[in-house]
């Protein structure tokens, strides 16, 4: 399990096996933050990668810390959370997390926007609880931190390219980087403290564990003086001890854990002595190595914690800061252990070996707002109802369709009759067409009109029959074809022609004049013969014979021969036509 | 927060796929049907429309034909 501390100016990574009991800790790994790339998470995820590749270091699960920034840790009575925050498997409901968001921010001294939470209750984080569980939980410890501090981890971790676990509040992390100095104290009530050249944490746990953890700033800038951060230490932290004492003196400390940074691990011994004088509570120093055993050192077995200051190596006896080897693969001193006590802390959180941590890259408070629980019944009923509507559509849409094709299927078979009766017009033209000289031109209809009404006027077939038609169309100007019509024909007797009839072929005329004009017979009884009929005719005027009649004594049956010629008459319409 | 088990997304894209693909098909042919009635309707349409005008051209030569 690898530990990852990112500090102002460092990237410090530990590598902890269990060995048995206890922990191995191989040589720790150094990644120095240019000023440049300080702000930039994807250059430092690059460097570090490749930092951890060439160790071979690359695929181990690994444990972050986030970077110092403001952070929030207060154990909260389950009252004070109000609401029922154990409904959907531990997750809190909205109102929950403002009210925490809410506590976090006065504190914090930051907008809601940029915090995040994460909850624990006694052996492991909210989340991984089931509701019952948590029901019986007294206390839930509330951690908040800063979301752009957590974003920047993130973005770190996936440039890196390495396996994640969870992040951690450094703050904890240095707590629990000296677990094995504390975790055994006979004491109820405790405090354990780290110092570092710009800050001191301060965590106070009674039996049930961790209640709260504060973080105070001893210098302003980076560049303070050893003697600087003592000062400070020794005015700041007894204020919160005596605070303590006024607010909750059931919960003040028997015993105080210092632990600190190489830089201050020198003068320990004479700031626990100071300390324990001013707040009057027995104090002792940590070992950075305890319940660890390092890899490469001569004898490579448990340390064991200093139970008192007077156990510990003297200062004199402990290497200074500038004495601490460069060479990273050389076994580390105590001192170079001290400063990597973040990452110890993370690395024993990744293997659980810790009473308290958090998962900030998992955490519980916005995220968990958007986890609303949504019912899938109206979204299938929906979805059904819309494919209902559409088919039904669909059918209408094709009944109206084949409807309409009905219809139309209808009326076709009613015009049937209709189309055969043309059919057989056609092909009675098709067989008249085989009278016509291939080379006349002309509107067909004008020659079925002349044809249909010469057949109207002509004689019984028994009496005359025709020999030819000839249809010259206009009206000629040449003396030899006077006329627009020459019929010729053979006839029975010459009066069907002319007209002169007896009665007996009077009558006869006069059946057939009836049928074809029955208005100008009724007026007249002169007009018999078949000129006569031609110029009573709508379509004909000026009919006369052409010839007198030619006998021909070798037919019996039509012994006269006849020609007659006639005009069209020229109205508006037969001229249009 | 528990992650959604990978089978049970495997499971569920399949079906989703396949629900697409089988209701795909179904409008297609819905579609497809739709176009044919268009089809015979226009053709219909027009048949009827040159019976009409050929039985309207035709009307004389039927009369004096016949």
């Amino acid at each position: 399990m690898l530990g990852i501390d990112i500090s102002e100016k460092m990237i410090r990574v530990v590598r902890l096996r269990r060995r048995g009991s206890g922990f191995l800790l191989l040589p720790p790994l150094e990644v120095p933050i240019e000023p440049q790339q300080a702000d930039d998470p994807v250059a430092l995820g690059k460097r570090l990668g490749e930092a951890l590749r060439s160790r071979g270091w690359y695929k181990k699960k690994t444990v972050m810390t986030l970077p110092d920034r403001l952070c929030f840790i207060r154990r909260l009575p389950k009252e004070e959370i109000g609401g029922d925050h154990t409904k959907n498997k531990g997750r809190l409901h909205k109102t929950t997390v403002e009210n925490l968001l809410n506590t976090a921010r006065q504190t914090m001294l930051v907008s809601a926007d940029d915090l995040v939470l994460d909850l624990w209750t006694k052996g492991r984080p909210l989340a991984t609880k089931k509701p019952a569980e948590v029901k019986r939980e007294a206390v839930i410890l509330l951690g908040a931190a800063q979301k752009s501090v957590v974003d920047f981890c993130r973005e770190l971790a996936v440039a890196s390219g390495i396996k994640v676990l969870s992040l951690e509040l450094r703050s904890l992390a240095s707590v629990n980087g000296l677990l094995f100095n504390w975790h055994e104290a006979s004491e109820e009530n405790i405090a354990v403290v780290f110092l570092s050249s710009q800050q001191v944490d301060i965590a106070f746990m009674d039996v049930e564990g961790l209640f709260s953890l504060q973080t105070l700033k001893l210098t302003s800038g980076s560049e303070g003086s050893v003697k600087d951060s003592e000062v400070a230490f020794l005015q700041q932290l007894p204020r919160v001890f005596n605070t303590l004492k006024l607010s909750d003196p059931g919960r003040v400390p028997q015993r105080v854990f210092l632990g600190a940074s190489s830089r201050l691990i020198g003068s320990l011994s004479p700031l626990a002595e100071q300390l324990r004088q001013k707040i009057g509570i027995e104090v002792s120093i940590c070992s950075p190595e305890a319940g660890l055993v390092v890899a490469g050192s001569r004898k490579e077995k448990h340390n064991r914690p200093s139970e008192t200051a007077s156990h510990f190596p003297p200062a004199s006896q402990l290497p200074s800061v500038s004495q601490v080897p460069s060479a990273l693969h050389t076994p580390p001193t105590v001192a170079d252990t001290a400063d990597f006590q973040p990452a110890i802390g993370a690395a024993l959180d990744g293997l659980a070996a810790t009473p308290t941590w958090f998962d900030f890259r998992h955490p519980q408070g916005k995220f968990s707002e958007k986890k609303k629980p949504v019912s899938w019944k109206p979204f299938v009923f929906a979805a059904v109802a819309s494919i209902l509507l559409g088919c039904a559509f669909w059918l209408s849409l094709v009944q109206q369709k084949i409807t309409e094709r009905d219809q139309l299927n209808i009326s076709l078979n009613q015009l049937q009759p209709e189309l055969e009766k043309i059919a057989e017009a056609k092909n009675n033209w098709h067989r008249f067409r085989s009278y016509l000289p291939s080379s006349q031109g002309g509107d067909r209809l004008s020659y079925l009109n002349i044809l249909y009404e010469i057949n109207q006027i002509m004689p019984n077939t028994g009496e005359a029959y025709l020999t030819s038609l000839t249809i010259i169309g206009k009206k000629s100007t040449s003396p030899a074809t006077p006329s627009d019509i020459l019929i010729t024909g053979r006839v029975s007797k010459g009066d069907v022609i002319t007209g002169k009839v007896g009665p007996g072929e009077e009558t006869t005329v006069k059946v057939s004049l009836q049928e074809i004009t029955p208005a100008k017979d009724s007026q007249s009884d002169v007009s018999t013969g078949f000129i006569a009929r031609l110029n009573n005719s709508n379509l004909f005027n000026k009919a006369e014979q052409a010839a007198s009649l030619t006998l021909d004594v070798t037919d019996n049956l039509y012994p006269f021969s006849f020609s007659v010629t006639c005009n069209l008459r020229r109205t508006e319409k037969t001229t249009a036509k | 927060m528990k992650r959604p088990k990978r089978h049970i997304i495997v499971v569920l894209l399949v079906c989703g796929l396949a629900a697409l693909l089988v209701g795909r098909t179904i409008t297609w042919r819905m579609w497809e049907y739709l176009n044919k009635l268009n089809q015979q309707i226009k053709k219909d349409q027009i048949l009827l429309g040159q019976a009409e005008e050929e039985i309207k051209e035709n009307a004389e030569y039927v009369e004096k034909m016949g």
